[in-house]
Order: structure tokens, then C-alpha cells, then sequence
């Protein structure tokens, strides 16, 4: 990691701190080490996505590795609200929201459902809000199904063609 | 019956042909000039290849008729007859057959508030014998209350289906006030009805009942307005217990239905349903409409149809089961009054049967379990109503089978990728870049696609190590698709610049089995395009996306 990405991963981090910590009213308890596990894979996770080629910065998606989605799903609901604090942080770095937004689904149960409807949200990047409505769809297909119909006349071509993947499944 | 020399009051008829009696029609009425009085007479076919487990439609073991509506003595003050009219309600139950018949009768009799059950007489018909039952003697007697206006009349017998027919009258001295209403075994899971009126001149009562043996969740539901308007009801009904519905006293008293709205008080026409919310293949209710003129006391009886199921077809032919895993199949019927192809599968829940069980096992729930690669056929059987004689529609038995072909996964196609937009992540000053989002498909090896939920497709880039969540949805939907996505780069400068992605390479984990999967992909990506190159399939598979500049 050179030291614009790790400038990068530190400013993340200290997002979180900083902004993160107004109470979001999931009901999930958590702790002080749980937040730190989740402080951690996220830093690891995001630092793989940025990287130097021949002089040239990049950044790409690099998915979580399996050790951990191994460690998040271990903490099971006491990552959930850590997880949650990184889909407000701002400003927004996309790659972050979708990371939580896939540990969340990692995780599922009805406690990732508020969180997710947030991901799902405008200020969202499409590839996180199309993840987020098949969380939601993955938690209960009932509480889905405003969300999908109303994914269907949404701006993004990308979520318009999950929400009529989804809407073929309630057939 | 002069001219014969016949003696009595009553007695049965037989009209039969020694060929084609199916073309055959006939009508039959009875008439008093004096009274003014005049009735048609139900008349009633005989099929002697009929099968009793066509026609036992709770599946009692013995053939059941019933007449919904019979007026009791004293009559419903609802049908407005003159006070002190004295109905003399009365059945008459014809053995058509040379040999002895049994039969057995009890009611379900209703008063103004209150609901009950008494038996009737058993009754030994002896050979081509009609019997005339006088349910007015039984309610004079005690057997039906007094005060009970209506009661359904429930007639079983040890004969086969239309062995035994039957219908119940109920007129006043004068023959001018009362009804007739007829016996049939059908019970069904839908019933369309047509037209009930109310105005200052006309009403309508209609009712359904439970045939079956458990207790079944009922739904009416008029239609008004050319059917444009709705008024829905429900009710749990237990065995032999009806639904009674007065149209004229929802509309007047302005009774909500089950989602707060009342009828219009205008309203003075209309159609009406009855569903069967608790048994679909086989439907558990019976039903009756009367519309009663009060000008004049007539009385009149109408049946709704009976819906029913043509062709059956199971939901995948074949059917793609992993290796190791399962894979769920299902039954759609096609509905003759709804014109529209209905899931029935839990009719034949408990049925199904696999040709081969070393290739492919199925449980209760129609869940195929793949033992080992290859193909069979798996096969289920249940009674439907069926649609084939209207207006009645005899159970058919109804045979859905399909192929079960057992898959290993092998590659992964895909049909199409299409650009995302780029993350904000990349918009920093010189920071440009092309994500994709690649969508896939899971195949074997005869190139038959995997149609499986739940299996996790995983990535090793490079030789990084595996990642099994990296799809979105991190696991494969009912048709075995996903989606890898986002699929690119951003470079941290303003000009054109392009590198190879690292080689990509997938497995598949289906139910803790590891499958490797022979696609593998390389890739260019440049600040202004990204290429995909998907290769290690069957040839025709192998495919190559390219957006924007990518030289």
C-alpha cells in the first residue's frame, strides 16, 4: 500500500470515528471489539482495491476474501451496526458502502433490514443499491416487494433490471 | 300414466336409448291450470361408466348429494310470502337401479340465529322405488325446530354416482308460494355465479357449505359495477356448516365487507364468486342461489358453474438437479373459468415417484435429490376437478411427469454484460475508468443450465485464493443466474492507459460439494474501456465483450 492509499484507508477509518457514531436505532448490540473487527476487515478489504501499475494509481473492486465474510458472519449482529455506520459516512467512497453492504447480506436476518433500505437509498451508487434490494429480497421477500416495484421506474438502468429479475421470483 | 293404468302420485321417469343417448335432450315440467301453477322438473344424466372416486369429491368412500336451500315449514320472512303461508317442504328419492339401494339423510337446518344438525331417516329403496320423505311430518314432529326456516338436505348412499337421484320441493297449499331446489354431489374449489338482483320487487339469498370433512376457509365475493367493483368476504367453515348470504341485507344495512367497504346502495345487480382458500385441487364446497319475486311468490333456484383443471404440466421438463444437491418441481394446471395456468403442486404433494432412484430421488415435497449424473423421469399422481362435463366436473386423475436430468456444473455462460456507472471512488482528479457488470448462467456439461438457488459461485483472481461470496447475489437465483459486478478499474491518470487484469478462474459450492468450473477469463482495462474475454467453454459459449477504447 503506498502512502496515498493508506492516507486513503486512515481517512476511512477516522470517517467512521468521527461521523459514524450517532446512534442509527437497529436495536443490534454491539461492542467495542466487534467495531474494531469490522474497522479492520473493511481497512484490509478496501486497501486490495487501490494499488499502483507502472507508475499509474487504480482502483478496483476486489472482492472480500472468505476469511472475511468467515469473520463477519462470526460476529453474527454484533457487526451489524458497525457495518451500518459506513453507509453514511461522507462523503461517500462507493467501494466502502458496497463492502458493508455485502457483509450485511453475509450476515442476513431482520436485523440488516434497516441498514440495507439505507444502502438502498439515493445517495447510494447504483451497484450498492442494486446489492442492497437483493439483501432486502434475501431478508424477506415481503418487505421487498415496495421496494422492488418501486425499483422498477428507478433512474438506474442497473437496479431497473434487478428489480425485474427479483419481480420474476414472486411468480 | 291414464293410459297405463298407473296408480299413485308420484314416481320416476327414465328416457334412455340403446345408442348416442348423450345426443339426447330432454325437458320435463308438471302443471295445475286451476292453481296457475307450473314447475320444471330437474331431470338428471346417467353415465354407467361413471367411477365413484370420480364423483367422491370429499373423498368419503360413499357417493354424497346435497340440496343447499330446502324452505322449511315456516317460511324466511326475507321471501316476503303472505303471513301464515305454511310451506310443506318434502323430498322424493328415486332408486333407478333392479337392486336394492340404502341411503341415509340428515339436514343442517337454520333459523334466524341459530345454526344445527339432526339425521333424518335411513332409508332401504328397493328396486326402482321413488320415496317421498315428508320433512314437514319430521319438523311437525320435532325432528327440525319449528322455528327453522332453511335447512340443507345431505343424502349419502352405498350405490354408485347417479344411482340414486333426488329432488326436494317445498310449496304451500295453494302451490302458489314456494321453491324447489335440487340435489348435487358436486363440491368444487371455485364456483362462478351469474346474476342475483335486489330491487323494491326482488332479492337474493345465496349460500355455500362445506362438503369435506375438515374445515376449509371460504371466500364470496360479488361483482358489480360490470364487474369492475368488488365486495369480498371470508369464512372459516366447518364440515356442513354454509356461508349464508343475503344480498338484499348488505345492501340495505349497509354491512362492510372484510376490507371496510359496503355496497352501494343503489345497487341492484351483480355477479358473485365463491373460492376455496384451503383446498385448490379439489375443492371442498357445494353452493345455491334463489332469487324470490315478492309481487308474485315465485321463488326461483340457480346453480353457479363449477370450475376445473384441463391439462397439468410440471414447472421445468426437464428438470436440472445438481450433483449432490436438490432442486424443487412443482405442478401448473390450466383453470378453465379463470383461463389461466394455477399452481397446484400441493395436490400432489406425497405422490411423486422417481423412475430411478440411483440417478435421482424425490421426497413428499417434490424435492429431487441428485444420487448420480444421468437422467430419469420423475412422475406424480392426484385427483383434480376437471373440467371435461360441464356444468359438473368430475374429479379426473391427472398424471404430471417430467425428465430429471442430474448436473454437474461445469462452466459458466453468459449471456450479456453491460456497463455500471462508474464509482465516485474513481472521480477523483485523473481518475476515469470502466466497470461492467457481467451476468452469468451455471451449465453442465450437455450445456443444460443449472436452475438452482443457492449455489455459491467463487473467484480466485490471479491466484489470490478463493473468493465464494464475490457475486451479487453472492449466491445463485432460482434460474442458477448472477452477476459479477462491478467488473473494472480506475487509473489515476488523464490520458489513455490500459493493463491485463489478472486471469480469473471460478468453482462452484453447492450444499458443501466443491465443483470446479472450466471458464476462466482474462481482461484488458483501460481508463476509457475494459475487454472480457470468457473462455474454457464449449466453444460456441466462449465470448468476448468489449466497451469503449481498449487499444
Amino acid at each position: 500500500m503506498n502512502k496515498a492509499q493508506r492516507s486513503l484507508c486512515r481517512s476511512l477509518v477516522l470517517s467512521c470515528i468521527v461521523i459514524g457514531y450517532a446512534s442509527l436505532g437497529f436495536g443490534q448490540t454491539s461492542d467495542s471489539k466487534s467495531s474494531a473487527i469490522i474497522e479492520r476487515i473493511m481497512t484490509t478489504a478496501l486497501s486490495r482495491c487501490y494499488s499502483t501499475a507502472n507508475g499509474v494509481k487504480r482502483i478496483t473492486f476486489e472482492p472480500a476474501t472468505n476469511q472475511e465474510f468467515a469473520e463477519v458472519e462470526g460476529l453474527g449482529q454484533k457487526a451489524v451496526e458497525p457495518l451500518a455506520k459506513y453507509l453514511d459516512l461522507q462523503p461517500k467512497n462507493d467501494l466502502t458502502q458496497l463492502f458493508a453492504v455485502k457483509f450485511l447480506m453475509a450476515i442476513g436476518g431482520s436485523s440488516t433490514l434497516g441498514p440495507l433500505k439505507r444502502a438502498f437509498a439515493q445517495d447510494q451508487w447504483e451497484v450498492t443499491r442494486a446489492a442492497a434490494l437483493d439483501g432486502i429480497f434475501a431478508v424477506s421477500r415481503a418487505e421487498a416487494k415496495p421496494y422492488v416495484e418501486a425499483a422498477l421506474s428507478d433512474g438506474s438502468q442497473l437496479v431497473r433490471r434487478r428489480a425485474r429479475d427479483l419481480l420474476n421470483l414472486y411468480q | 300414466v291414464q293410459a297405463a293404468g298407473l296408480t299413485g302420485s308420484y314416481g320416476g321417469v327414465k328416457v334412455s336409448a340403446a345408442a348416442h343417448a348423450s345426443s339426447l335432450d330432454t325437458l320435463h315440467f308438471l302443471f295445475d291450470d286451476t292453481a296457475g301453477f307450473s314447475a320444471l322438473l330437474k331431470m338428471f344424466s346417467y353415465d354407467p361408466q361413471t367411477k365413484l372416486e370420480e364423483r367422491d369429491y370429499a373423498v368419503t368412500g360413499v357417493w354424497t348429494l346435497r340440496a343447499p336451500m330446502l324452505a322449511l315449514s315456516n317460511p324466511d320472512p326475507a321471501l316476503a310470502f303472505p303471513p301464515g303461508t305454511t310451506l310443506r317442504p318434502q323430498l322424493f328419492i328415486r332408486n333407478t337401479t333392479g337392486k336394492p339401494i340404502n341411503a341415509a339423510v340428515r339436514f343442517n337446518w337454520r333459523t334466524a340465529g341459530t345454526t344445527g344438525a339432526a339425521p333424518g331417516p335411513a332409508l332401504h329403496l328397493n328396486p326402482y322405488e321413488t320415496r317421498l320423505v315428508d320433512v314437514a311430518a319430521l319438523q311437525s314432529a320435532g325432528a327440525l325446530p319449528k322455528e327453522a326456516a332453511w335447512t340443507s338436505v345431505t343424502l349419502t348412499t352405498n350405490g354408485l354416482p347417479d344411482e340414486i337421484m333426488a329432488v326436494a320441493a317445498s310449496y304451500d297449499q295453494t302451490l302458489r308460494y314456494g321453491a324447489q331446489t335440487p340435489f348435487s354431489d358436486q363440491l368444487s374449489f371455485q364456483w362462478e355465479g351469474g346474476m342475483w338482483e335486489y330491487d323494491p320487487y326482488h332479492s337474493s339469498i345465496i349460500t355455500a357449505g362445506n362438503g369435506g370433512t375438515k374445515p376449509t376457509q371460504a371466500a364470496f365475493t360479488i361483482f358489480y359495477n360490470q364487474g369492475t367493483q368488488r365486495y369480498d368476504v371470508e369464512q372459516t367453515l366447518k364440515p356442513d356448516e354454509q356461508m349464508w348470504i343475503d344480498v338484499g341485507q348488505l345492501i340495505r344495512e349497509h354491512v362492510p365487507d372484510k376490507n371496510g367497504k359496503p355496497l352501494p346502495s343503489d345497487l341492484t345487480m351483480g355477479s358473485y364468486e365463491f373460492r376455496d382458500l384451503t383446498n385448490k385441487g379439489v375443492g371442498s364446497l357445494f353452493e345455491g342461489k334463489i332469487i324470490y319475486d315478492k309481487t308474485y311468490g315465485h321463488v326461483a333456484y340457480g346453480c353457479g358453474t363449477c370450475c376445473g383443471y384441463a391439462q397439468t404440466v410440471v414447472f421445468y421438463a426437464p428438470l436440472g438437479v445438481p450433483f449432490s444437491g436438490t432442486a424443487g418441481q412443482g405442478v401448473n394446471s390450466y383453470q378453465n373459468c379463470n383461463l389461466d395456468w394455477e399452481d397446484v403442486s400441493d395436490s400432489f404433494w406425497n405422490t411423486w415417484t422417481s423412475a430411478n432412484t440411483s440417478v435421482a430421488t424425490v421426497d413428499y415435497y417434490a424435492t429431487h435429490t441428485g444420487v448420480a449424473t444421468g437422467s430419469t423421469t420423475s412422475y406424480a399422481s392426484a385427483y383434480l376437478d376437471g373440467p371435461n362435463r360441464p356444468p359438473s366436473c368430475p374429479r379426473q386423475l391427472k398424471t404430471p411427469s417430467g425428465g430429471v436430468n442430474v448436473q454437474v456444473p461445469t462452466y459458466f455462460f453468459s449471456p450479456s454484460a453491460k456497463q455500471t456507472g462508474t464509482p465516485s471512488a474513481c472521480v477523483q482528479a485523473g481518475y476515469t475508468g470502466y466497470f461492467i457488470d457481467v451476468s452469468y448462467y451455471v451449465a453442465d456439461a450437455n450445456s443444460g443450465r443449472v436452475s438452482k438457488s443457492g449455489m455459491a459461485p467463487g473467484e480466485n483472481l490471479g491466484g489470490t485464493g478463493w473468493h465464494d461470496a464475490y457475486a451479487t447475489p453472492p449466491t445463485t437465483k432460482s434460474d442458477g443466474s448472477f452477476d459479477d459486478t462491478p467488473f473494472g478499474a480506475c487509473y489515476g491518470t488523464s490520458v489513455h492507459y490500459c493493463e491485463a487484469g489478472p486471469p480469473q478462474s471460478f468453482r462452484l459450492t453447492n450444499n458443501g460439494t466443491v465443483f470446479s468450473i472450466m471458464t476462466n477469463t482474462t481482461s484488458r482495462k483501460c481508463t476509457d474501456g475494459i475487454q472480457l474475454v470468457i473462455q474454457g467453454n464449449p466453444s460456441a459459449q466462449n465470448k468476448t465483450y468489449a466497451f469503449g477504447n481498449t487499444q
